[in-house]
């Protein structure tokens, strides 16, 4: 009812027609629909009410001799969404689309009671001012466009969705017409670009936990239309993408996975820290060695063959507490998005993954905050507009309280200490309304102090920079730049004479510049470059008192440029078929200053087989390497609820992480390709079903893979990384397959939600380098140390009431592949193992159920301060899942122990409050 | 860096757990060759060389080959035999083996498969500057520093072997013998102080090859707790021999400890396969396991008496003791002491009258019963 009351605000013109016959008469060659009125008013004593806003488009072409007004109407307005009614009185009310009713219900009188009842129903269910302008711009008809435009094949509509609340950009909000159902996704910027014919339509924007937003267009040349969205109330400002229900049918990309921050913190974790990592974990062909490691092995590759970046920075090490947690604030994180087979063009530089995490954006139009308080760290953050509607930043930290953990230590450590904290900037500007720029900043840092004598100590510090700027509505273009540092220190002055300093670090200069041009319906085109500058200090060993008798001794420093170039098309050959092709160049060249070491040819590489070393003086090139690298992925669409798709895949990746534990361990360094240490390559072909139900609220996929990977780094036995200034003597080139499938049943949205995933995959190694010297399983396919052929997680969300709501997890896994022994023998005093073959042997399955509850205070809008509660227990049922299985010689004897990281049912719990 | 990784493991351990576990492997049936020694170089220097064969996981006895053949050789084929002592342990004669040439040994098993270590350079061992102790975490820390001059021998060895001292709880001054209590005579063994004695069983190795100089400082190479162990109830001896590596054999060393003696943390490096420096004649890549150098040998010997420590109470295991009372009736006496396995003290008398005879268990009155021996060594103050 509402509703009819508002449409009378509009209906503002009306004509007071003179008394005359009722019949028309008239010939109407295209008119103007003003004109026609008038003609009409001339003739008639009806009464007409219009509103030309909704209707100044319509022209009207008939004849009519002595005809009735409703026939012509009728006639005028066929195949338009004019429609009209004409009610006892003689007024004619003339409307786009909702007719107005002009009689009661026949039942409106005889039933008195429901008179107050009636009067009352509210259509939409929030009477906020918002909202009332909100319906109204739904019903508001926007010209876009030059109406004297020339009249061409089509054009383009573009413009960003956002949120009226935060003027945040919405991700992957679905816009489409409603007509066609033709329709794009909004990029990261929430920009979206349609190319149509003239015309009027109505577009549809859609976006879980936003509310559904039409808006009626007339199309006349290119033209924009930026669209506010509202947040559904209750979701804040967790973003749910509806997109994503449509894209695995829809998008191209295989292997694509996207997790928000609403979906992460429902999920179980270790002591109530919400754990990006952690819940990538949870995804399908995504895999770790064990649980204190938040390294990532996805699809078989190793933890090094992820590229982690954070807005535009890389993250060399991701985690706290040595991979205890990830090192990303919750409260900073909009989404991440992780690609494991079909990587965007624009990525490039690691074999396996692309894990791509965007901080939100500040809150455009008011001051907001969050806290938190948790067992481990507490953290804050606050955002707002620095000129409101342009300009916004948003500030995290964290930090940890973790010297309570240490009480449980042994007497000969409780007097340690450790911590950690992260921090967080980003800065959102507009300098137009075509040009965005974008300023982030993050600095992580960890320490240790073992007992006031050794320390260890280690840190990210990243910034960036980027400009958006929209030539038009075809092209645009983004540009960033900046630097990347991860760096480890470490030191000891327990024994005097030993007392040193060791130093790790690894630097990066960047420049992007990618390009996407909407050539037409038909074709979109990426294109655009990636210059990476890399200085690496490998290792740097001090003398850390004036007693300290340690030698000072620097590894040579490692500098490189790795350039590439890119061009991708995605390529919609018909509604059903899209292909997205996409090439890279890639350059990657080693520089001086460099000694660079020879060995003989077809020798092991060994010290004793150096033949000569050369030096290269200061940007003198050492080795280049050159490579053209390949994606391709198609998509063919059977019908709305299912497709097929197919992809290749082709990369390689110039710096490796140096290390021989199953765990990222704290001392392990980077390195990046020389003359002696190839580039790591890798090619992944990748098939995949989608299938969706119940109007895509289900979502079920099945997809398979295969993988080689050539120079992957293994060592030899007992090699030596760290400091050792020739490496390429330690290290053995290994060739791998991986090979999966990966089944995954998802439902998105309702009361219950999560997904059920079954993975079975398998990662092989094989050494067989003629110049290692020495090869491992005597050069046979043995697994790696995370090839877990099953797994099975599910993840459960059920919403008790809009406040409660409970989630329970179960991870099922095979064991790891360890070393074990085959034999023992006595040697200086006590029994010692004989080892076999490399992962020979596997340790128990793994199997873990966790348990969280989300409390949220009361949903008032107006309220200042919103709490919420999540208590929680990781690994419910207590079972000691080993982390690794070993044998130890004490007391003269052998004894096998399996490890487990976390032995027992662990509750949590943990406090925030947004203000 | 190791202290690091063991206090992150630790902090893990601190809410993590460990269990035994018995995995479900098979070994394969013969074993493979241990060779466990060092060519001791110099004066009257007697080189030892144990054989042994791995045997599967489950069983835990040594399998010794004793009937091997086993030699000393130089470069130029000169020969010195060993003697077995049907331990598979093999004995050199007391030799005048040379700084300046180089050795290995030379082995025939009793299956007829030869053996040899490969000739590496001869080291020689400069003198323990100073064996030192300190009381840490509830024991003491024994510690060796040395150094050398010269900046060659960089990678040491040490092994140690512990003798100490106990007393038993009771002393007696009676025996029962042929079912009669006699008073004990300087013709029997004294059984309240005994000496027992242990070797090293870990790897004890240390580098300076990241020092400016050839300097080891208080490395720690042996700990006595004061709670878990009785070697410090009276006084206690610890002779510690030290020998150089080249640094083929270090690494060999260490990669053997990091295998069997490492903590098991997550941060640890996966196991690897063992290639020392003994290969056979017929396959050069049959699994032999051991390094044997050559080095010249230093020792060292400590005393620490119990008064050193102070007042720390120090287990002795003879907590639990107590003395009981047997009635002075023959017939009792016998049914108590006629076993053994209890050991009279003294009679329980009340002016002329005795009224029983004093005892208590064998294991609180003799102390051999404990392992040790009751000959005092020739070197003990």
């Amino acid at each position: 009812m509402n509703r009819y009351f508002l449409f009378a605000g509009f209906l503002c013109w009306s004509i007071n027609l003179a008394a005359q016959s009722g019949n028309i008469t008239g010939e109407y060659n295209n008119t103007k629909l003003a004109e026609f009125f008038k003609s009409i008013q001339s003739q008639t004593d009806y009464k007409l009410y219009y509103d030309l806003k909704q209707l100044d488009t319509i022209s009207v072409t008939l004849s009519a001799k002595n005809q009735s007004l409703s026939s012509v109407l009728t006639r005028a307005f066929t195949g338009t969404s004019v429609v009209f009614s004409i009610d006892r009185n003689k007024n004619v009310y003339i409307t786009s689309d909702q007719q107005v009713k002009v009689n009661l219900p026949e039942d409106f009188l005889s039933q008195p009671g429901r008179l107050v009842v009636r009067s009352n129903v509210v259509e939409d269910d929030l009477p906020e001012p918002e909202n009332k302008r909100s319906s109204a711009l739904d019903n508001k008809l926007y010209i876009i466009g030059d109406k004297n435009a020339p009249v061409a094949q089509s054009f383009t509509l573009a413009g960003y969705v956002r949120d009226s609340k935060t003027g945040e950009p919405v991700i992957g909000a679905s816009v489409f017409i409603e007509q066609s159902g033709k329709g794009v996704s909004t990029d990261q910027y929430g920009y979206y670009s349609l190319s149509l014919p003239r015309g009027r339509y109505i577009l549809n924007v859609q976006g879980i936990g936003l509310r559904d937003n039409r808006r009626q267009i007339q199309l006349f040349s290119d033209g924009k239309m930026n669209i506010d969205m509202q947040g559904q109330v209750l979701s804040l400002k967790n973003v749910v993408i509806s997109a994503a229900k449509v894209n695995n049918i829809k998008g191209t990309q295989m292997g694509v996975a996207k997790l928000d921050m609403k979906t992460i913190r429902q999920l179980p974790v270790v002591m109530g820290e919400v754990d990006l990592l952690r819940a990538v974990l949870t995804l399908p062909g995504v895999k770790s060695t064990g649980e204190a490691s938040t390294g990532l092995n996805v699809r078989g590759g190793s933890t090094d063959q992820n590229l982690i970046l954070f807005n535009e920075s890389t993250i060399y090490n991701p985690s706290h507490f040595f991979g205890m947690f990830s090192a990303f604030n919750p409260e900073m994180v909009k989404d991440i998005e992780l690609f494991k087979s079909s990587i965007p063009v624009k990525y490039g530089g690691r074999l396996s993954s692309v894990l791509d995490i965007k901080s939100r954006e500040g809150n455009k139009k008011v001051f907001a905050g969050s806290a938190g308080i948790g067992l481990l760290t507490s953290r804050i953050n606050v955002e707002g507009p620095i000129i409101k509607d342009r300009t916004s930043f948003i500030a995290g930290f964290r930090t940890t309280y973790t010297n309570w953990l240490m009480k449980y230590l042994p007497d000969e450590f409780n007097r340690s200490k450790a911590g950690f904290y992260d921090a967080n900037l980003s800065i959102t500007h507009e300098v137009n309304k075509t040009t965005t720029l974008f300023i982030t900043g993050y600095l992580s840092n960890d320490r240790f102090n073992l007992n006031d004598d050794t320390s260890f100590g280690y840190s990210n510090r990243n910034a960036s920079l980027k400009l958006k700027h929209i030539f038009n509505n075809k092209l645009t273009s983004i540009i960033s730049a900046g630097y990347d540092k991860y760096a480890y220190n470490n030191s000891s002055d327990n024994n005097p004479v030993n007392a040193y300093k060791l130093n790790f670090s690894i630097e990066q200069g960047f420049f992007r510049s990618h390009n996407t041009y909407y050539v037409n319906n038909a074709h979109t085109l990426d294109f655009g470059i990636n210059l990476l500058y890399y200085k690496l200090q490998p290792g740097k060993l001090e003398a850390a008192s004036s007693q300290s008798l340690v030698i000072p001794s620097e590894v040579q420093a490692e500098q490189a440029f790795e350039s590439a170039i890119f061009l991708g098309d995605k390529f919609t050959v018909t509604d059903n078929l899209t292909i997205e092709g996409g090439a890279r160049f890639v350059m990657f060249n080693n520089f001086g200053p460099q000694s660079v070491r020879q060995y003989v040819p077809g020798l092991p590489r060994t010290p004793d087989n150096l033949q000569e070393t050369t030096e290269y003086e200061k940007g003198k090139i050492t080795k280049t390497y050159a490579y053209p690298e390949l994606r391709i992925s198609a998509r063919y669409s059977i019908n709305d609820e299912l497709s097929i798709k197919a992809g290749f895949n082709s990369q390689r990746q110039f710096i490796h992480l140096l290390t021989n534990t199953a765990a990222i361990a704290p001392t392990d360094i980077w390195k990046l390709s020389d003359a002696n240490i190839k580039p790591q390559s890798g090619n992944q072909y990748s098939f995949g079903i989608y299938k969706n139900f119940k109007s895509n609220t289900i979502e079920t996929s099945v997809e398979v893979y295969y993988k080689n990977i050539r120079n992957f780094m293994d060592y030899k036995s007992g090699a030596v990384l760290v400091l050792n200034p020739h490496v390429e003597t330690e290290v053995i080139n290994t060739k791998g397959k991986a090979y999966g499938v990966e089944l995954l049943l998802k439902k998105q949205s309702g009361k219950w939600n999560g997904w059920v995933s079954y993975t079975y995959s398998r990662t092989l190694l094989k050494m067989d380098d003629p110049i290692a010297g020495e090869n491992i399983n005597d050069g046979n396919y043995y697994p790696s140390i995370y090839d877990k052929p099953h797994e099975i997680t599910m993840i459960n969300n059920y919403r008790l009431s809009h406040r409660y709501s409970i989630s329970v997890n179960g991870t099922y896994s095979t064991g790891r592949p360890i070393t074990v022994p085959i034999g023992l023998f006595y040697y200086a005093g006590s029994y010692r193992t004989l080892y076999g073959d490399r992962n020979a042997y596997r340790i128990p399955d793994y199997f873990r159920m966790d348990l969280a509850m989300n409390l949220d205070g009361n949903h008032k809008l107006k309220q200042k301060v919103h709490l919420s509660w999540t208590f929680g227990v990781y690994n419910l049922t207590g079972r000691k899942n080993p982390y690794s299985v070993y044998y130890v010689s004490e007391n003269g004897n052998v004894t096998g122990y399996k490890l487990s990281v976390f032995g027992s049912a662990i509750p949590y719990v943990n406090f925030n409050f947004r203000f | 860096m190791k202290k690091i990784i063991l206090f992150i493991a630790l902090l893990l351990n601190s809410f993590s757990c460990r269990e035994k576990f018995n995995a479900d492997i098979k070994s394969p049936p013969t074993g493979y060759l241990i060779v466990e020694g060092n060519i001791n170089v110099g004066i009257d220097a007697v080189t030892t060389i144990s054989l042994s064969y791995s045997t599967p996981l489950d069983s835990a006895a040594i399998k010794p080959e004793t009937n091997a053949t086993v030699f000393i050789e130089d470069q130029s084929n000169i020969q010195y035999p060993l003697r077995p002592d049907g331990k598979g342990n093999y004995q050199s004669d007391a030799l005048q083996l040379s700084t300046d040439r180089q050795y290995r040994v030379h082995i025939i098993t009793s299956t007829g498969n030869e053996y040899y270590s490969s000739f590496t350079e001869t080291k020689i061992s400069p003198p323990i500057d100073s064996l030192s102790w300190v009381i840490i975490n509830n024991g003491v820390e024994v510690q060796v520093s040395t150094h050398d001059d010269q900046n060659k021998s960089k990678y040491y060895q040490w092994t140690y072997v512990e003798t100490w001292e106990y007393v038993s709880a009771f002393y007696t001054v009676l025996k029962y013998e042929n079912s009669k209590l006699e008073y004990r005579t300087s013709a029997d063994p004294q059984i309240r102080n005994c000496w027992n004695a242990a070797n090293s069983s870990s790897i004890i190795i240390a580098s300076t090859a990241k020092l400016q100089q050839d300097f080891i400082y208080r490395k720690p190479i042996a700990f006595v707790t004061f709670n878990n162990s009785d070697k410090l109830v009276k006084r206690y001896s610890i002779l510690v021999n030290q020998s150089v590596l080249n640094s083929e054999a270090y690494e060999y060393l260490e990669r053997m400890r990091k295998n069997s003696e490492q903590l098991g943390s997550i941060f640890d490096a996966q196991p690897s396969q063992l290639r020392g420096n003994v290969r056979s004649r017929r396959d050069s890549s049959e699994i032999v396991v051991g390094y044997v150098g050559a080095s010249s040998v230093t020792q060292k010997r400590i005393f620490i008496a119990r008064e050193e420590i102070g007042s720390v109470p120090i287990r002795t295991f003879y907590e639990p003791c107590i003395i009981d009372t047997i009635p002075n009736d023959p017939l009792e006496i016998d049914q108590f002491l006629k076993s053994g396995s209890n050991i009279p003290i003294e009679y329980w008398a009340q002016g002329i009258f005795i009224l029983g005879v004093k005892y208590s268990d064998g294991g609180c009155v003799d102390c051999r019963l404990r392992g040790g021996t009751n000959i005092k060594p020739s070197y003990w103050p």
